[in-house]
């Protein structure tokens, strides 16, 4: 019993400095040390501070009551929080949360066990699509003007270019309300390394209709249950960034989102097939949540089935927006003429209430601000096949054997 | 050399300009073969079609300042009620009434806003419809022009310099006054000052002891809401809380009135392009509250029929 408790205690240490590692390499920038150890105390103490002026003024809410505390009990299956050094609760945790990418780390992946691996594998299976390396075409390749003229400005200012796209998973469906609130109940909002640091004073503003932190649309820090399995929306793109770096994923590029909707197919040199939309070249409403096709609102993510790509990614086309890695325009483009008071991020796909069938195919780009929280705007995450360990050799699994033969034996006790 | 030719004299079709035809907005006497009303400049087909298919068109007025939205606004209504057969059809009568809603989609649809509208009259973009309604039986026409906004400024500060506005607006059921929401946020008084003008304006217009704009319904749609969301979530309180005279003046003058919030792009940018210089361009087109406030002014606008009935 003495040595099951050490085998755990140290397997749950080096679990947890492997966490922090990945999590680490997850967040992109980091300012220095201390910056970053001052602007997160500044941040938490602010936070502090204004839930308890929240809780000093609290009224009573005029508006539709909120969620009940019945609800919000059945609704955060995952966000019970794991005892302290206890790895298998933490794990299972990180599971039940949808956080599999971050346990396929190569730093985390070689101390799980063999069962725990293959269920964050099986996880990523189905919760993600492979997108296969190769070039896409980017800019407004078909976008033409339709009165006849030549070229538009657009188009010579961005003439198409070919972009290579590395390998990499993305998701099949667009991140939902019910996962969204893991994140929220985890308390994603308090966690200053989830949040660049020159972000952090707009975080404090990211809050719900009842000032609980959380998207912009939902109330008393929960989302409505009939939309559960709707796409997240009233989320800034630093919020959706945040997320992606919590589940131990990222936005994607344009390029990586254009190839998974386009699937282009290289036919000969220099002769390359890539789809307008997901499903073939012409528009088909029953295939997207559109202006005039759907209810005027989001959808489930599992609506509107037809319009699933080659690829097996879902709704890439209508119901909300995604937030893309990038910028808007792209700062690689030949672009000249665009005056913007604030720079904008890119974003993809068309809403519920896209008009156009212009405006909803896999080449059209438009931009929003970073903590802009638009009702129609949500996101889905990616993730490089170069950053996960899909494959494990002998070696790790000898060196996982402490933790997994050790445990099972303490659960009946 | 020349070969004599027998032209035969059809008198009788010089019998025709000898009926003066009147113009269907300021009712004076044209010739049978005008294009355009030569006292007002309104195309005299509306007159045509009025008399051929012996229907008595209602008229509805969209009116505000240059550069609120009328033309994005009236061309994104009619291709919406012309796309949505569910509550109002909406179906063109002459090719003429389709350049508008054309003019204004293929210029949305490339991402930028429509050119702006020519003061002068005669190219103005009208639009005849047909409106179905599916739980009425009668299907009502509606002539709608896309006025410039200078001109109708013109109009308000100089009454009479544009004979069509003010003989259309004499006429009209129903008004849509177009109100800038941004620039309301950004607490500019001049779109507040010049819509009380134009309420002013409608007001004075029916000397002739005729019911007047007091009795007739209007709307007042802020347009550009998309960027306003305060505007988005609850127009009349933002009437109140940023355009608080306009919201007086409104209470005092209007018997029936609704504020409304409107957008159609989802987001703007400026650009700066080789053949128009520095343009406002829409990076996407999302429309909300277009027909609400519509529907409203046609309902508004058969209880008012039925209660003078």
């Amino acid at each position: 019993m003495r040595t099951m408790s050490r085998n755990v205690i140290l397997g749950s240490t080096a679990l947890l400095a492997a966490l922090d590692m990945a999590l680490g390499w997850a967040v992109w920038w980091r300012p220095p040390a201390f910056v970053a150890g001052a602007v997160g105390l500044v941040y938490v103490l602010h936070r502090a501070a204004q839930a308890r002026r929240r809780a000093q003024s609290a009224k009573p809410v005029a508006s539709p009551p909120l969620p009940d505390e019945e609800l919000r009990k059945q609704v955060p299956a995952a966000a019970r929080k794991p005892a302290p050094n206890d790895p298998v609760g933490l794990i299972e945790t990180m599971l039940a949360q949808g956080r599999y990418a971050l346990l396929l780390r190569p730093q985390i992946a070689r101390t799980l066990g063999e069962d725990q691996f293959h269920r964050a594998l099986h996880a990523l299976s189905e919760g993600t699509a492979l997108v296969p390396e190769g070039e896409v075409i980017m800019g407004p390749m078909d976008e033409r003007p339709e009165d006849g003229a030549s070229q538009s400005d657009d188009f010579a200012a961005r003439p198409p270019r070919v972009v290579r796209v590395e390998p990499l998973f993305l998701d099949r469906y667009p991140v939902t309300n019910r996962q969204f609130y893991e994140f929220v109940a985890a308390g994603g909002y308090n966690d200053p390394a989830l949040w660049d640091g020159a972000m952090l004073p707009a975080v404090l503003d990211f809050v719900d209709q009842t000032g609980q932190p959380g998207p912009r649309v939902w109330k008393g820090g929960c989302y409505d249950p009939a939309k559960e399995d709707h796409p997240v929306v009233g989320v800034s793109w630093c919020e959706a960034t945040a997320y992606a770096r919590w589940v131990g994923k990222r936005l994607p590029t344009d390029a990586e989102w254009v190839k998974a909707g386009s699937w282009p197919v290289n036919l000969a040199v220099g002769s390359r097939s890539q789809r307008r939309y997901p499903w073939g070249d012409t528009m088909d409403r029953t295939r997207a949540n559109l202006w005039g096709s759907g209810p005027k609102g989001t959808v489930s993510v599992t609506a509107f089935s037809g319009g699933v790509s080659v690829g097996g990614v879902y709704q890439l086309i209508g119901n909300v927006w995604e937030w893309m890695r990038g910028s808007y325009p792209p700062p690689d483009a030949t672009e000249a003429g665009w005056i913007f008071e604030t720079p904008l991020k890119s974003i993809r796909g068309g809403a519920f209430d896209t008009y156009f069938d212009t405006q909803a195919t896999c080449q059209f780009q438009s931009g929003e601000t970073a903590i802009a929280r638009k009702h129609n705007i949500g996101f889905r995450c990616a993730v490089g096949v170069c950053d996960l360990l899909l494959a494990r050799s002998a070696e790790d699994d000898a060196a996982a054997a402490p933790i997994q033969v050790d445990l099972p034996e303490e659960v009946p006790a | 050399m020349s070969r004599d030719m027998i032209v035969p004299l059809e008198s009788y079709r010089l019998a025709r300009y000898v009926v003066p035809i009147p113009c269907y907005v300021c009712e004076e006497d044209n010739i049978f073969d005008a294009e355009y009303c030569r006292h007002c400049l309104a195309p005299m087909a509306l007159a045509h079609q009025a008399a051929s298919q012996k229907v008595q068109p209602r008229m509805v007025a969209a009116v505000g300042a240059t550069a609120v939205g009328k033309t994005v606004f009236l061309g994104m209504l009619i291709d919406m009620l012309s796309r949505q057969p569910e509550r109002v059809q909406l179906m063109a009568r002459g090719a003429f009434s389709i350049t508008l809603q054309q003019s204004t989609m293929s210029a949305l649809a490339r991402c930028q806003f429509p050119q702006k509208t020519p003061n002068e009259p005669d190219r103005w973009n009208w639009v005849h419809c047909q409106l179905r309604r599916s739980r009425r039986e009668a299907p009502l026409d509606l002539i709608v022009p896309d006025m410039a906004g200078e001109a109708i400024f013109e109009e308000v500060e100089h009454p009479r310099s544009y004979r069509v506005i003010s003989a259309y607006l004499k006429k009209c059921a129903g008004a849509m006054i177009l109100v800038d929401a941004v620039g309301l946020q950004e607490a500019s008084s001049d779109h507040e000052y010049f819509a009380m003008k134009l309420i002013s304006y409608l007001v004075e217009l029916n000397e002739d002891g005729k019911p007047g704009w007091s009795r007739r319904p209007v709307a007042l749609i802020f347009t550009k809401a998309d960027q306003c969301e305060e505007c988005l979530a609850d127009p009349g309180a933002f009437a109140k809380s940023h355009a608080s005279r306009l919201w007086q003046l409104c209470q005092e003058r209007f018997a029936f009135h609704r504020f409304f919030a409107s957008g159609v792009a989802g987001a703007c940018a400026w650009r700066q392009t080789r053949r128009d210089g520095r343009v406002h361009v829409p990076l996407r087109v999302e429309p909300v509250g277009i027909v609400e406030p519509f529907l409203w002014l046609l309902e508004r606008i058969e209880a008012h029929r039925s209660r003078s009935k």
